[in-house]
């Protein structure tokens, strides 16, 4: 059989690569991520009410109930928790998900909710808000063993598309403060310490082998008091797993393009980020030529029609 | 016989000197070709001097002269014609002047099918600007 | 009251319309059609723009019953498109405007369906999703610009559509988006697809090629029918595009969508799109296949706009152009 040229990339790639590119096998492991979050989810699920629960609802659901009385168990279950979580203020509606602030285990939580979207073939909608739940989980954890800051995840709900995540109190987005010192000030160094400290951090997530997949400046956040610098990434929603530097070069095509339309007149400032980038990462030099070549790819591409 | 087919055939083998021919345009007005194929594939002493540039490359040339019923259209057909350059990477210079009651074209390339393709496609286009001038013409006085 | 001509020609439609003031006064259009399992090629494509375009022109005014006097500015455009068909239909434009003694305005093939989108839906401030063959952006204005928020980093979902038409040998009369469109409906089965969203971009080449090289394996081992492919790639595409747009528009805070451009007539979309605005409580609206597909009216369009707002393109800077990005034109005719 002849295979097209553009599939030879594909083979190349590592094989944890789990891109969200590639269907999903049926027999996706997902029950990996509670168990390697143990250090964290683990040691409290087993105290509080909501955590039993969620954390019953995913043994029973697992139990040898037949196909149809499995249904109903995990019927109940979204109910129950769709009821837990009106209880909750919504602190936002985004494009996949609603996101709400509560407490979990006696500490300031936020629950990420991915609801079904009617609009989506129901098969298509709950492989994607699964997978989506799955690779986010799995990417902060990855982070967060790595040094890079990101919310504690403190359970997982596949049955209802939850993440149970530490809410990062007292901070602001990156979008927020580059527009705050836009107006109020003139000095150009207190944000290209920013764009460094940014370049630097997604190096090293880079250098995991995480590839974020939305970075925009809304999705980074800045943890009180300012000046530390102290840099969140959050939203891994699209994230996944690999070390091509394609990927990679894409990851930051895509920030660059958000960094820029929100942000007029900071290619500089961008400039900065990259140069940090590259000095920080061991891999930068094929993932900056790829990224060349992505936006390229943008300005070549005949737009007929 | 199709004067494009057969003056257009490839000129490397055909060596140097001017050759011509005539054909007839829309408005029943003669235009009469003039070109010269000298260049790098002829042994040396037989290059033309005026194809051979400063750095002693060889550059296929062709001219083109049409006749228009007044000035005035063969300055529309020149607007009309010239805004659209040449690809850069084809590497093919070419030049519109108006004379007169003359549309001059010239060309000059170092690559044969790239000097080839750019004649033909400008001629289909200077077919439909000549056809437009027929179906909606004369000019409107200015 | 100025009455505007609009020539377009940038890819397989060749189309005369005749705008004035937000009437239509005609809009006569061919297409360029090749045998199943083939695309259309710009030499080809070229030679059959300049065959029809004088009747086209002359059909337009005598639809409109205009006099080129009653004319009174040609618009043409400009790009982005394929390089032939552009000129073949730019050349009359030019000799048109000066045998008749009319300004030139070059237009922006997307910005002319944004504007004709806007003219027939009377969408204010919509955030818009432009698809076709050659295109899929999602746009919303800002500042005297369509700025892009998000879009194909590889290739159009229209081509993406054509493509597998053509794997498939599924007929190109009307299009074959239509075709696929008409398939689907008999489809049964969700065959898993990749599908990539990156941010607010798309990447539809994975797709392609996944289901270039599944689609005979899984035919002929009676794993699906071809109306279950044309099915899981409609669903498959389709969701990723209203999934960006929903982002931009939660980006942007904007309630109100615009679909333009040839996918843009597809009713699955438009039904998807519109599923997932009244679950934001927004609104959407879309145009049917007239003002959908390319056409003439929507350069004379938006040609009339930049007119009224001092725009005139002088005859040595009316070079088309294959590459023009939405957000390079200035929009001086809004706010």
């Amino acid at each position: 059989m002849k295979v097209p040229k553009r599939r030879r990339s594909f083979r190349k790639k590592p094989k944890h690569s789990e891109e969200e590119d590639q269907p999903l096998r049926a027999s996706e492991k997902s029950r990996r991520i509670p168990r390697s979050g143990r250090g964290e989810a683990g040691k409290m699920a087993a105290v509080t009410e909501t955590g039993r629960e969620a954390a019953a609802a995913v043994a029973e659901t697992a139990g040898l109930a037949g196909p149809q009385e499995q249904e109903r168990k995990l019927e109940r279950e979204r109910e129950r928790s769709s009821d837990f979580l009106r209880g909750l203020e919504l602190v936002k509606q985004g494009a996949e998900a609603r996101v709400y602030r509560g407490r979990f285990l006696g500490r300031a939580a936020v629950i990420k909710e991915r609801f079904p979207k009617r609009y989506r073939h129901p098969t298509l909608d709950s492989r994607l808000s699964r997978r989506r739940t799955l690779q986010e989980a799995r990417a902060l954890l990855r982070c967060r063993r790595a040094g890079i800051l990101a919310p504690v995840v403190f359970f997982v709900d596949y049955t209802s598309n939850c993440l149970y995540l530490e809410d990062i109190e007292e901070s602001l987005t990156v979008r927020d403060y580059i527009q705050s010192i836009q107006m109020t000030e003139t000095d150009p160094e207190k944000l290209s310490l920013l764009a460094r400290k940014i370049g630097k951090v997604l190096a090293q997530m880079h250098d995991e082998d995480v590839i974020h997949g939305d970075l925009t400046t809304s999705n980074m956040l800045l943890k009180m008091p300012i000046e530390q610098l102290s840099l969140v990434l959050i939203d891994f929603g699209l994230s996944f797993i690999s070390g091509l530097p394609e990927d990679k070069g894409v990851d930051l095509y895509v920030l660059e393009k958000a960094f820029l339309s929100t942000h007029p007149n900071t290619e500089t400032l961008y400039q900065d980020l990259l140069k940090s980038y590259s000095s920080e990462s061991k891999k930068s030099g094929p993932v900056l030529k790829k990224l060349d070549e992505v936006r390229l790819r943008g300005r070549k591409r005949s737009m007929v029609g | 016989a199709d004067p494009k087919g057969s003056f257009f055939s490839d000129p490397s083998s055909q060596g140097d000197g001017l050759r011509s021919c005539l054909v007839t345009g829309n408005h029943g007005s003669e235009c009469f070709f003039v070109s010269g194929f000298p260049g790098r594939y002829t042994p040396g002493p037989k290059k033309s001097s005026s194809t051979i540039d400063s750095h002693g490359r060889g550059f296929y040339d062709f001219s083109l002269s049409i006749p228009f019923p007044s000035p005035l259209e063969a300055e529309i057909a020149c607007r009309s014609l010239d805004p659209d350059p040449e690809p850069r990477r084809s590497g093919v210079q070419r030049e519109l002047t108006v004379i007169g009651n003359k549309l001059v074209l010239h060309w000059r390339a170092e690559e044969a099918r790239f000097f080839r393709a750019s004649i033909t496609t400008f001629l289909d286009y200077l077919a439909l600007v000549l056809q437009t001038m027929e179906r909606f013409g004369p000019p409107e006085p200015h | 009251m100025p009455t505007v001509l609009g020539f377009e020609g940038s890819a397989n439609k060749i189309g005369v319309g005749i705008v004035r003031d937000g009437a239509v006064l005609a809009n006569p259009r061919r297409t360029y059609l090749t045998p199943p399992g083939t695309g259309f090629l710009p030499g080809d494509t070229a030679r059959h723009h300049r065959a029809c375009v004088l009747d086209l022109l002359h059909e337009a005014l005598t639809e409109a019953g205009l006099d080129p006097k009653n004319i009174d500015c040609i618009a043409f455009t400009k790009g982005p498109g394929m390089g032939a068909p552009l000129v073949s239909v730019a050349v009359v434009a030019r000799t048109v405007a000066q045998l008749w003694n009319k300004p030139l305005v070059a237009v922006n093939h997307c910005v002319g369906h944004i504007e004709m989108g806007r003219l027939i839906t009377g969408a204010i401030s919509p955030t818009v999703l432009y698809v076709s063959g050659g295109n899929t952006q999602v746009i919303s204005y800002s500042e005297h610009r369509y700025r892009i928020f998000g879009e194909t980093i590889d290739v159009a979902v229209g081509n993406c559509l054509d493509r597998f038409a053509r794997v498939l040998k599924i007929s190109n009369d009307p299009s074959p988006g239509y075709n696929i469109e008409q398939m689907a409906k008999r489809g049964q089965k969700l065959v898993e697809l990749p599908y990539t969203v990156k941010g607010m971009d798309v990447s539809f080449s994975g797709i392609l090629s996944y289901i270039e090289e599944a689609a005979h394996r899984m035919l002929a081992a009676n794993e699906c029918t071809p109306e279950d492919l044309c099915f899981s790639l409609q669903e498959t595409v389709f969701a990723m595009l209203v999934e960006i747009t929903e982002r931009a528009m939660a980006h942007c805070g904007s309630q109100e969508v615009l679909i333009v451009g040839g996918v843009g007539c597809n009713m699955r979309l438009q039904e998807m799109m519109g599923t997932m605005c009244e679950e934001r409580g927004a609104k959407l609206f879309a145009t049917d296949e007239r003002f959908c597909i390319d056409n003439g009216a929507m350069i004379a369009q938006a040609g009339w706009e930049m007119f009224q707002s001092g725009h005139k393109t002088a005859l040595s800077d009316s070079g088309v152009t294959q590459r023009y990005r939405t957000d390079e034109v200035e929009v001086t005719w809004r706010n």
